[in-house]
């Protein structure tokens, strides 16, 4: 998992970032305004007059409102994240992690070394799913962690045992074929032809 | 008309007209051969194949998004069918494409979806159908029918052909039935449900999900069912005609046929349970490491 040094002890390196560090906290305004804007209110004096319904206005707004609403609605199906705040189009998916196996499974760092190839194509298609899909992904890691653990600590006890070594396989096959399946999937047939 | 209705009659057609005007619907159609192979790729929607008596692939695509693009490539031996967002960006946007074709029964199918649901009917052609969060749900003949899906259900409905079926899931359910012949499938915390006439080999494995399956077996019947934590359940229909090789690390193990299981070492909790029944003949694997497994003839 991948993490963002930020913070007191991880000055940032971009000088732009660096720049909005030194902004004083506080800003005075120039001039204290309520007085003129109180004066402001107070000179309103009464209610305005209801004024009578006016049939151009009222379509030329509507007109204004369809208008400006069919942009927006163009606008956000074209790109909607770009019309989201950009914290939030920026914000990383919630990450996942790999599993770990423990030092009785005896899966060779060239199985690892393979895994983590498939692991750079897996991580780009992971961002792009759902958030839903996403959870399920890393509740599935989880319990597949869980049954490497599980396996790991009855190969302490039984390393020859060919049953548990098959399962340790078998796990680790099946995180495999998790990571393929997204990729294969998330990229179609372009890669598959 | 007051100015408040005025300015919500604007709004609520702002509102209807726009989105409306994104929508595309897009028609095809290609001669091919009976067997010709009909590739499907889509993102979000779904995929709705089935099979007619023409040698002709028909596509219908309602694409909710005009940043979709229809992908259409036809040949007589192939079609190849792919729904594009060339910017790659979904983001929030649920807006979906919706495919549906008919194509001839002999046809072979890939079908590559993210989190389109894929559903086939009629097919009698090999079938590869993969999905990451969608459905899958087809039929099953004589040909083999590799089914997936990493968080969506799989479903497989045999018409009694001797098909090679294959199912993935990894927290979806898979549910295979009427199909004779063999099955092949993985899970890891979905479960799998499979009942299978005249089996001849059955693979299935899991890490925490369960496997239930009812099987009647050829006399060189191997079935062999893994799981790390997860329950096994076999019932096999009489007359049973097997050897048994049940084997658990640290979980029960349950017959109600046969000896009882007995503990492999004084020292760990394992038990196993090697027997014949009947005559023999088909082999039977199963194992767990702390899984409970159940093996019963009725």
């Amino acid at each position: 998992m991948s993490t963002i040094p930020f913070g007191p002890r991880n000055p940032p390196d971009d000088p732009l970032l660096a720049k909005a560090g030194e902004l004083p906290k506080d800003v005075a305004p120039p001039r204290d305004l309520w007085p003129a804007i109180a004066a402001r209110i107070a000179e309103g004096g009464e209610a305005p007059k209801k004024q009578a319904f006016r049939w151009p206005l009222a379509l030329a707004a509507a007109l204004l409102v369809a208008s400006v609403s069919a942009l927006l609605t163009w606008s956000l199906l074209r790109d909607p994240q770009a019309a989201g705040p950009a914290v939030i189009a920026r914000a990383p998916a919630a990450d996942f992690v790999p599993v770990r196996y423990g030092p009785n499974s005896g899966v060779s760092p060239a199985e690892l070394a393979a895994r983590d190839a498939l692991l750079v194509q897996f991580r780009d298609a992971f961002a792009t799913l759902r958030p839903e899909t996403r959870e399920a992904i890393q509740k599935n890691l989880a319990v597949m962690q869980a049954a490497a653990d599980e396996i790991d600590a009855a190969l302490a006890q039984d390393p020859a045992s060919g049953m548990l070594q098959g399962m340790l396989a078998g796990t680790y096959k099946q995180e495999l074929n998790l990571y393929s399946t997204v990729v294969t999937s998330r990229d179609g047939l372009t890669r598959r032809t | 008309m007051s100015t408040r209705n005025a300015w919500l009659a604007a709004a609520i057609f702002a509102a209807v007209a726009a989105p409306a005007a994104a929508q595309q619907e897009i028609t095809k159609r290609a001669s091919v051969a009976p067997d010709a192979t009909v590739e499907v790729s889509n993102v979000q929607g779904s995929v709705r194949i089935a099979a007619w008596d023409k040698n002709e692939v028909e596509l219908v695509a309602l694409l909710e998004s005009d940043r979709d693009e229809l992908e259409f490539e036809a040949s007589l031996r192939m079609v190849r069918i792919e729904v594009d967002r060339p910017d790659g960006r979904y983001g929030r946007d649920d807006s979906e494409a919706r495919l549906t074709l008919r194509v001839p029964q002999g046809a072979r199918i890939i079908a590559d979806t993210v989190s389109a649901d894929i559903s086939v009917t009629g097919v009698r052609g090999e079938q590869e159908l993969e999905s990451v969060s969608g459905t899958v749900g087809t039929q099953a003949y004589d040909a083999p029918v590799n089914a997936s899906s990493v968080s969506g259900d799989v479903t497989v409905t045999g018409s009694g052909g001797k098909a090679a079926v294959r199912t993935d899931n990894v927290s979806g359910t898979s549910t295979v039935t009427g199909v004779r012949g063999s099955l092949e499938g993985e899970v890891v915390s979905g479960e799998i449900h499979a009942t299978i006439a005249a089996a001849d080999r059955i693979e299935l494995s899991s890490v925490s999900g369960d496997i239930t399956v009812n099987a009647e077996l050829t006399p060189t019947a191997r079935v062999e069912m893994e799981s790390v934590s997860g329950v096994l359940t076999l019932k096999v229909k009489p007359p049973v005609n097997a050897d048994f090789d049940i084997e658990s690390f640290s979980g029960d193990i349950e017959s109600c046929f046969g000896p009882k299981a007995r503990s492999t070492s004084k020292y760990t909790p394992g038990s196993e349970l090697n027997f014949t029944q009947g005559n023999g003949g088909a082999r039977v694997e199963l194992q767990t490491l702390s899984g409970e497994i159940s093996i019963c003839d009725r």
